[in-house]
Parts: structure tokens; C-alpha cells; sequence
């Protein structure tokens, strides 16, 4: 067996006697580790030798020496060896001082002329040993400090009263006020111990700080605390915020020029301005073409844009997609027709009903359609066909076109991903069309994916649940409170009921439904989504509204209907109701149970 | 001849749209500015009035309480350019005044459509 390492022991010590007496004890020490010893008679001394040749491993230390007197003499050796651990030797006098002494960090206190050589041993050895585990415990405990003190991050425990136990330095930035203050007061902030929670900081400096708040129920000290994660989120809104200006800077400042191009290519184009020959109208027709080309890649540019950012406004409306495409079919029969590609259609025999967004699907199936009809070639095939499958409606679109190389197929649907010069010439398109293909189909919580077996033809399916009204509505107000979450913004829904009470038993119901729709689709053309229920009954999500904000819209909605149907203004007061985030509701659970309650209310 | 004044921020625009309506037979006068629009209405007295929401010095509400207070303008009808729906325009307190709301960008054939709607002779080309 491996004996283990030499102790190193310094005797600090002035007293030649109990120096010697020491000595004698360490000779009667039978069996263990050897103790090499070595001596000084100040702490002077002492510091120079624990820089010598061999340091020592512990230190015996006197009280009492003729450069530090009484119990003050540890604090000293402490702060001049702040790694080694320490015993100390008293005399009988002193042996009160021995709690006292551990209590300030000494490893033990031995009195002189009471200790036998093995105490002695036992008492080295355990003191060493116990100094290593400190020290690791330190470590550890350093290098939590440390991350805790580098982090940006918020770090804060509070207690139930809100008195704050401990502050780390991010908390100091974010909240603009040194540790020592924070610690003084009662601490008070809105927070939800299961979930984060963002809300906006007022700092004394007038600073408005975004914070976004965690909160764990912890024990600390043996006291139920809050440990309090603060998080900056100003840079996340600046992002945020520059994105949003983004988009209308491209739907203003790109658009505004280009319509000036186009109506000034028109306005020679049509003669306007002077006869024309057909020569020149052959050229300006390019000029006009292309600028309707760089009008659609805007569009595609917004539309990607808005769908990354979660703002794609939705209109939202039962649909069979049955229908859907049958309809797409016939709009390609022609076009296929004319290219001898045979459009077949594999559809079922009833119906299939979702609440979706029917115009931007069928921009996906159209997207599809298009695509495969660029690549397959004459008297090729394209099928469409639905199916329902574990219930959802999986949509394929198949055409016996090249095919796709596998290791393009994972970018396929990333923004412009040219797929190797695959492109038959003369079909430009924007580069983004797969891409707002899959946002769309994502935001209806579904999926899109492309299989293929180059030179037989490609498959692109689509997974669509099928929603009853409520879930898609609930999937609306999901990601409208995602994005308030994020922006620090209301919104309000607003819940139109003009089918039930105000339009029973009228003759002109339908019509009047027709022009409610009408109605809503023109003049709230900005709401976030538009959802139609039934004939007449809609839900509306208007961003960026405040419950006035709300109320005013309500009114004016009110208001618009009751002229256009003819209705006493009385007969309009319960048409519509709003619930508005997030005084009414934080979750979209929630959301839909007051919901529930509030029509209840209005039937009955 | 009936008269229509165009209140709108960028002068190639302002001459596109002048080129068409004078083929159509109005005349046009034009102002860049709310400031330069107000002064020009009470020059003309126009039967119409185009109006961009967005002007440089003025605020729409501002323009078009000016526009009322002239006197020959106090019902002329206003068309508005504007990216606001008719609601967004409503919670601005705007809608009251404005007879018809054309969204930017448009098309010439649009706003073609709802200038004749305002004369009971639909003019032609």
C-alpha cells in the first residue's frame, strides 16, 4: 500500500519550552504519516517560510507572539495564508477563547500540556483534509459567483414579503440601482411562479427597460424565497420593431416608385401622349411586364416577410378543399391543354371541411399546380388528389416531370434555393414561392414535403388539419399572442353575432349576411384576421388595440351593419363583444372558455 | 370644365396623374403641400378634391379642416389616397369627411372609376 505524502507542519511559535514540548509529542506519534516540522517564532517569519523551499501543509499556531498579540493573531495569519488551514495552540488561560477561534475559521484549538501526540496526529490529519474539501467547496462556489456575476441576466432571491436576500451585478444594471439599496427595500414585481412573464420596467432614471421575468419557488437559507430571473429585452424589440419597419418600408418606398414606372410605361403604352408605333409598343410592353414582375417578387418579398415575423393577416373561412381543387383543376385545364399535359384528379365524393385561410391555401395549391406544370413535360401527367388521413386532408400534387436530385430536396423550400439549373427556360420565378408555400401551410398548422425518384417525377404533399371553427380560431389567437408577447402590445378580439338576433326570420337575411361580410372586408381591412364563422358571424383580431380602442371598433362595426340592414340602433347593442388581451385573458385557453361564457350570456 | 385639385407629396406622380385626367377632360390643379393645398383651393374652387393622407407638413385632420373652412369647399368631395383601411381612418376621426378611400398603391383605371362616379356624365376618353 502507498504510504501517504509527508505533512509539512509549521510551528509558529516564540516560546523555546512549548516548542520543544511540541517537538516531543510529535516523537511519541507511533504509527501514520510522517510530520516533517519546521519552526518560526513570529508571523513574520512564518510568511517567509511559506514562500521557501518546502511550504507547509498546516499551521501550528500561537497566539501569542512577539510581532501579534491575543486572538487577533489568527485574522492575521488568515489573511497572510489564506489557503492553509490553521490550529492553534493556547493555554489553559485561553480556553474559553476555542469556539470563538473556530467559529473565526481556525481548523481546531489544541491546549498546551492537554494534548497527547496522537490527538496531535489526528487533529493534523483531519484539519488538512478538511482544508482541501473548503477549498474545493470555494472553488465550486467561486465559480458560481463568477457566472452569476457575468451573466446579463437578472439574478434575485425575495423572500415572501419581498425583501431581497441576494442581488447579483446583472440585477444592479437592469434595474438601475446599486446591490446595498435593492437589498434595504421590499421588493414588489409582477410575476407568475410557471411562467414567463414580460412586462415593462419604469426605472428611477425615467429608463422604460422591457423584461421579460421567470420565477421558481426555491428554499434559500431554509426559507421558502422566489428566485427571480431578469431578463433585458430591449435588444430583442429593437429587432422586433426594425423588422415590422421593414415591412412597411418595402410595401411603401419600393412600391410607390415602381407604381410611378408602370403608369408612366402605360400612359405612352396606351397612346396617351402621342401615337405609338407597334415596334415601340412591343418594347414598352417588356418595360410594363417587368415591372408587374418586380411588383409580384414584392409581393412575395412582404408576404415571406410578414409570414417570419408573424404578422401574415388571415382570413379565415370554412372551406372545402374538395372544392378547392376541383376549382384549381379547372383554372389549369386549358394551360395544361395546351401543352398536352393531362391534369387527372383523384378527389373523394364528399366534401371536405376545414376552417382555413381558403384564398392563401389556394394560392399553395396553385403554386404546386403551376410548378408542375412548368416541369412536366408535353403529354405528361399531373395528378391532384385528396384524401382524408388520421384526420387531416393529405393533398398531393404529382407530375411526371425530372424529378428532384434527393440532397436538394431538404432546401427546397428554403428562400431562394435555386435547385442546380433545373429550371426549364423561360419559367423565372421569384425564388420564393416554396418557401411562403410552407409558411402558409404552417401557419394553418400543417405541413408540406416534396418526395421524388429523379427521371420518374415529384410528389409535393400537404397535411392540413381539419379544424372545426373554435381550433382555428384558437390557433389564431395562439400566435396573435405570441406576437403581443414579444412586441409588448394589446390587441382585442371582437366577436360579431349578426346572423342570430338581429337578422331572424328577416326575408333579406342572406343578402344582408353577404354585405355584412362585405362590409367587414373593406372597412377593417387592417385587422390581423378575419374569421367567419357562419353566414354573418364573424371574429375579428385587431392588433396594436387597447379595450377603447376595442370598444371604439365594436361601435363602429355596430354601427355599419345596423345602417346597412336597417336596424334601429337599439336593435344592435349586444351584435357585437370583445375581449381584449391581456386584460381579459393571457392564454389562449382562457380566451376561449370566456369566450364560450360570453355567447352563452348573449343567448340567453 | 370640372375642376379637380390633387394634394400629393411627389411631383411625378402629380404629372402622371394630370396627363389623364386632362385627356379625360378635367382641369387640374396641384399642390405638394397641405400649406400650398388649402391656398390653391381657394384659388380654384375645385368640384373634386384627391388628397394624400400622408403629407409632409400637415396632419390629414389638419388639411381637411382647412379644406372645410374654404368657402367654396365646405362639400366638396374628398378622395383620399391613404395604405389605412376605412376603420384605421375612423379611429383617426377622418371618415366623416372623406368620400371615397383609394388604397396606395393603385391603379389608374381605379381611380379613373371612382372620380366619374362623382359626375353625373361619365366622361369620356
Amino acid at each position: 500500500m502507498e504510504s501517504p505524502p509527508d505533512i509539512n507542519v509549521l510551528i509558529v511559535e516564540d516560546n523555546p519550552f512549548d516548542a520543544k514540548i511540541i517537538t516531543e509529542l510529535f516523537r511519541d506519534i507511533k504509527s501514520g504519516a510522517a510530520f516533517r516540522l519546521s519552526f518560526a517564532d513570529t508571523l513574520q517569519k512564518a510568511g517567509e517560510a511559506v514562500h521557501g523551499p518546502t511550504p507547509p501543509d498546516i499551521l501550528l499556531l500561537d497566539l501569542n507572539l512577539p510581532d501579534s498579540y491575543g486572538p487577533e493573531t489568527l485574522g492575521r495569519a488568515e489573511t497572510m495564508f489564506p489557503d492553509l488551514p490553521i490550529i492553534i495552540m493556547t493555554g489553559f488561560y485561553e480556553e474559553h477563547l476555542g469556539l470563538d477561534l473556530i467559529k473565526k475559521g481556525a481548523q481546531d484549538y489544541l491546549v498546551k500540556g492537554k494534548i497527547t501526540g496522537d490527538w496531535l496526529a489526528y487533529s493534523i490529519k483531519y484539519s488538512v483534509e478538511r482544508a482541501k474539501i473548503e477549498r474545493k467547496l470555494k472553488q465550486r462556489e467561486g465559480r458560481l459567483e463568477t457566472i452569476l456575476g457575468k451573466t446579463p441576466d437578472g439574478v434575485m432571491v425575495a423572500r415572501r414579503d419581498g425583501r431581497l436576500l441576494f442581488v447579483n451585478p446583472g440585477a444592479e444594471v437592469i434595474l438601475g440601482r446599486k446591490r446595498e439599496e435593492l437589498l434595504k427595500h421590499p421588493f414588489s414585481m409582477e410575476a407568475d411562479p410557471d411562467k414567463a412573464v414580460q412586462t415593462e420596467l419604469r426605472r428611477l432614471d425615467g429608463k422604460k427597460i422591457p423584461l421579460e421575468i421567470r420565477t421558481v419557488e426555491i428554499t434559500w437559507d431554509a426559507e421558502p424565497c422566489r428566485l427571480m430571473i431578469l431578463r433585458d429585452l430591449s435588444p430583442v424589440r429593437t429587432l422586433e420593431s426594425s423588422r415590422d419597419e421593414f415591412i412597411s418600408m418595402i410595401s411603401h418606398e419600393l412600391r410607390a416608385p415602381l407604381t410611378v414606372v408602370k403608369e408612366s410605361l402605360d400612359l405612352v403604352y396606351d397612346g396617351a401622349v402621342g401615337e405609338v408605333t407597334d415596334r415601340q409598343k412591343e418594347i414598352l410592353k417588356i418595360g410594363i411586364d417587368n415591372s408587374m414582375r418586380l411588383n409580384r417578387l414584392i409581393d412575395a418579398l412582404l408576404d415571406i416577410t410578414k409570414l417570419e415575423a408573424g404578422v401574415m393577416p388571415l382570413d379565415i373561412t370554412k372551406t372545402d378543399l374538395n372544392l378547392l381543387l376541383e376549382e384549381t383543376g379547372k383554372d389549369y385545364e386549358h394551360l395544361a391543354g395546351e401543352r398536352k399535359v393531362r391534369l387527372a384528379k383523384e378527389l373523394p365524393k364528399s366534401p371536405l371541411f376545414t376552417y382555413c385561410d381558403r384564398e392563401k391555401v389556394r394560392e399553395v395549391i396553385v403554386n404546386l399546380v403551376s410548378n408542375a406544370l412548368k416541369f412536366t413535360p408535353d403529354s405528361g401527367t399531373i395528378t391532384l388528389s385528396l384524401r382524408p388521413w388520421e384526420g387531416e386532408a393529405l393533398i398531393c400534387v404529382e407530375d411526371t416531370g425530372p424529378g428532384i436530385e434527393a440532397e436538394d430536396l431538404p432546401r427546397l423550400f428554403n428562400k431562394f434555393s435555386q435547385l442546380g439549373g433545373k429550371r426549364p427556360p423561360g419559367a423565372k420565378g421569384t425564388g420564393l414561392g416554396l418557401a411562403i408555400c410552407k409558411g402558409i401551410i404552417e401557419l394553418h398548422g400543417g405541413r408540406i414535403w416534396a418526395e421524388s425518384t429523379p427521371g420518374t417525377g415529384s410528389k409535393f404533399y400537404l397535411l392540413l388539419p381539419m379544424h372545426p371553427f373554435d381550433a382555428a380560431l384558437k390557433g389564431v389567437i395562439r400566435r396573435e399572442i405570441a406576437m403581443a408577447m414579444a412586441r409588448n402590445r394589446d390587441f382585442c378580439v371582437i366577436d360579431i353575432n349578426f346572423s342570430g338576433r338581429a337578422l331572424r326570420g328577416h326575408p333579406r337575411a342572406a343578402e344582408l349576411c353577404a354585405r355584412a361580410e362585405a362590409f367587414l372586408k373593406s372597412n377593417m381591412r387592417n385587422s390581423h384576421a378575419i374569421l367567419k364563422r357562419e353566414e354573418g358571424d364573424f371574429t375579428l383580431v385587431i392588433a396594436n388595440a387597447d379595450p377603447r380602442e376595442g370598444c371604439r371598433a365594436c361601435t363602429y362595426v355596430e354601427k355599419g351593419l345596423a345602417d346597412l340592414a336597417g336596424l334601429a340602433p337599439a336593435a344592435t347593442g349586444d351584435l357585437t363583444m370583445m375581449l381584449s388581451y391581456p386584460g381579459d385573458f393571457r392564454d389562449e385557453e382562457t380566451f376561449i372558455k370566456k369566450l364560450a361564457a360570453a355567447r352563452e350570456n348573449i343567448n340567453a | 370644365m370640372p375642376k379637380i385639385l390633387l394634394i400629393e407629396d411627389e411631383a411625378q406622380h402629380i404629372l402622371l396623374v394630370k396627363i389623364r385626367l386632362e385627356i379625360r377632360g378635367f382641369e387640374v390643379a396641384a399642390a405638394q403641400t397641405g400649406a400650398d393645398g388649402l391656398k390653391a383651393a381657394r384659388a380654384v374652387t375645385p368640384d373634386l378634391i384627391l388628397l394624400d393622407l400622408m403629407l409632409p407638413d400637415m396632419e390629414p385632420a389638419e388639411v381637411i379642416r382647412g379644406l372645410r373652412a374654404v368657402a367654396g369647399c365646405r362639400h366638396t368631395p374628398i378622395i383620399a389616397f391613404t395604405g389605412l383601411d376605412a376603420f384605421e381612418v375612423h379611429r383617426r376621426a377622418l371618415n366623416a369627411e372623406i368620400a371615397e378611400f383609394i388604397p396606395k398603391p393603385y391603379e389608374t383605371s381605379e381611380l379613373l372609376e371612382k372620380i366619374n362616379k362623382f359626375f353625373v356624365k361619365p366622361l369620356g376618353n
